[in-house]
């Protein structure tokens, strides 16, 4: 009926963390511990609908608390509430998220921003989407910086994702940043490499940033690594650098029980004022699955599996797209369950002369001699006996 | 007389023919009267059950390919002689549940619906597909429905996607377009009902230019 409005609300446990951390800071002369911290996310899920819109609402809340031990400081205890909003709409998406802190004497800090991303274009292989960060942060009531950032995004193929932003900070320093990246995911077997190259245009001066963020991710292990060089303004050399590296491990003992582990450490941020830092943490984790593992995945990737005709044989391919690949097989029922070779093409494509009535295809392949695994672009499902497969629909 | 074997000749040529088409209509339909073959891969000592499976299979006009190629797969993927016994007998069991709730369906169409019936459709749906989609081949709605349900869309939004999307283009270029487009909104991180919404929006020129769609030979 039309303006019946039904609703659901659904709570959702997302995970329970327990982690002990520590957390310096050498440009401060200080050194912070942070112990005993318990996160727990609370979701809940209100999707309205109605005739005109089917819009789902996410609403979560994250509580963390802890004892804060700053050198030459009073230990203080502390408790910080993130609930945050999240309205995700056909081509567009609504964040609002606030943090509230408050310490034993008293005191309390905030922090809230809003975040909205729309999609322009996403038909063709070039899409294009736009975005808009605005945050502000208070300490005893009073407003102690605010953040701003626009930024496009542009999408050529699921390998080339160019983002250009500027952003406008006044915190503990002011600066207005200029910065384009262009991040180029790859995977191989069950590692997925994020490599980014960045240019910020800050304080007069240009930075210029390389990051390489890595996830391998196997059954029970999932391992984040990040390496990354900055420019060193400080320094009297062209070439200068300083280093950046962070690993975080996640290994499950017991579904959902996994131990977690991290280790970083960041050079100082010139352009946005920010001193070093280095961070310890060993914790639990109950979670249903593996945290989403990196920051840059492919905004709008295009299709890497698809059957065509060639005209130059008259012949059907099945057809893969996976660049860096030295050798592809694949297997599945049209092939007897037998690995067979694909022949190596143009532009990362990999091709196989198939025959195939029309009907559902179990399929899975292997790079390089890998694990079979089912091909991206196609819904994927575990099988009885522990592999996963890809389902290809044939007309 | 020249005339009359010619005739003869040309009546000949087509009962050939018709025979050959009836069996070739006959050796995919679902009352096949012959168990397929047991690879030779599978081994000697699983031989005996997994063949009384397919048989009882065949008794209960069933279509046994499905069967023996899980059986082949089970043993190509090195599982033991437990698991792929208990994952054709699992099977077996799912194509008789499937094929009982639906009417006169073909082998390849019995198949599609018994991989979406495995992702989590219930049989109630299966049949609501069918009867909305009456003298049409059901083989590529069944199979697309199984990818989204796969891929998380509630069921009812699925049979509803599919039906529509059905019924709006016979051709099954515009289903394979929603399923594609569906796994191309998830890969960018939409939720899987979302994801949908936003493939179902897809317009006709794009359908037609679409290289992913998955062609017949």
């Amino acid at each position: 009926m039309n303006g019946d409005r039904v609703i659901h609300l659904k709570p959702i446990v997302r995970g329970l963390r327990l982690a002990l951390r520590s957390v310096s800071f050498p440009m401060l002369r200080s050194i912070r511990f942070l112990i005993g911290i318990s996160t727990l996310v609370l979701a809940s899920k209100l999707s309205a609908q109605d005739t005109l819109s089917k819009i789902p609402v996410v609403f979560s809340a994250a509580i963390e608390g802890g004892i804060l031990a700053v050198e030459n400081y009073e230990r203080t205890s502390v408790i910080t509430t993130v609930p945050a909003i999240t309205i995700l709409g056909v081509n567009s998406i609504f964040r609002s998220r606030a943090a509230i802190s408050m310490f034993e004497s008293g005191r309390v800090s905030g922090y809230g921003d809003v975040y909205v991303g729309h999609q322009l274009k996403s038909r063709s292989r070039i899409t294009l989407a736009v975005e808009g960060e605005a945050g502000v942060g208070t300490y005893r009531g009073k407003v102690s910086g605010h953040f701003f950032q626009t930024g496009i995004i542009m999408g050529m193929s699921e390998s080339i994702i160019s983002q250009f932003h500027v952003s406008n900070a006044f915190d503990t320093a002011r600066y207005t940043a200029v910065s384009g990246a262009v991040v180029t995911p790859l995977k191989m077997h069950d590692l997925a490499i994020v490599p980014t190259l960045r240019f910020t245009h800050a304080r007069g001066r240009m930075f210029g940033e390389l990051l390489m963020e890595t996830s391998y991710e196997r059954e029970r292990l999932q391992l984040v690594t990040q390496v990354g060089m900055t420019t060193d303004p400080s320094a009297h050399r062209i070439l200068a650098a300083l280093p950046s590296a962070s690993i975080s491990a996640t290994l499950r003992i017991l579904k959902p029980v996994a131990i977690t582990f991290n280790a970083s450490r960041f050079p100082p941020d010139f352009a946005r004022g920010m001193s070093a830092s280095s961070q310890l943490s060993l914790g639990i984790s109950l979670a249903r699955s593996f945290p989403k593992s990196l920051s840059a995945t492919p905004v709008f990737p295009s299709q890497s599996i698809w059957i065509q005709s060639d005209k130059s044989d008259s012949l059907n391919y099945l057809t893969l797209r996976i660049s860096g690949a030295t050798t592809v097989e694949v297997r599945g029922t049209f092939t007897g369950w037998k690995a067979m070779p694909m022949i190596k093409g143009k532009n990362g494509e990999w091709k196989l002369p198939i025959v195939l009535p029309s009907g559902v295809y179990s399929i899975a392949i292997r790079v390089d001699g890998g694990s079979w695994d089912g091909p991206s672009g196609l819904a994927r499902a575990q099988d009885e006996f522990g592999e996963n497969y890809g389902l290809l629909v044939v007309r | 007389m020249r005339y009359l074997s010619e005739n003869l000749l040309k009546i000949a040529l087509l009962l050939t023919i018709a025979l050959v088409i009836e069996s070739s209509i006959g050796a995919g339909a679902l009352h096949a009267q012959h168990s397929a073959a047991l690879d030779k891969r599978i081994p000697t000592e699983l031989r005996p059950v997994l063949q009384a499976i397919l048989d009882s299979a065949v008794t209960a006009g069933l279509p046994t390919a499905s069967l023996a190629d899980k059986a082949l797969e089970g043993v190509s993927k090195k599982a033991d002689g437990d698991r792929v016994v208990s994952a054709v007998r699992a099977l077996y069991q799912q194509l008789k549940t499937v094929q009982q709730a639906l009417d006169s369906i073909s082998a390849a169409e019995l198949d599609a619906a018994t991989v979406a019936y495995r992702a989590g459709t219930t049989t109630a749906m299966l049949k609501t597909v069918q009867n909305s989609l009456p003298k049409r081949s059901l083989v590529v709605p069944y199979g697309v429905l199984g990818t989204l349900v796969q891929r998380g869309v509630p069921v009812s939004d699925a049979v509803n996607a599919v039906v529509k999307e059905a019924k709006r283009r016979k051709d099954d270029q515009s289903l394979l377009a929603l399923s594609t487009a569906l796994e191309r909104n998830i890969a960018a991180g939409l939720p899987a009902r979302t994801a949908l919404i936003r493939a179902q929006k897809i317009p006709d020129a794009v359908i037609d230019n679409e290289r992913g769609g998955t062609r017949r030979p």
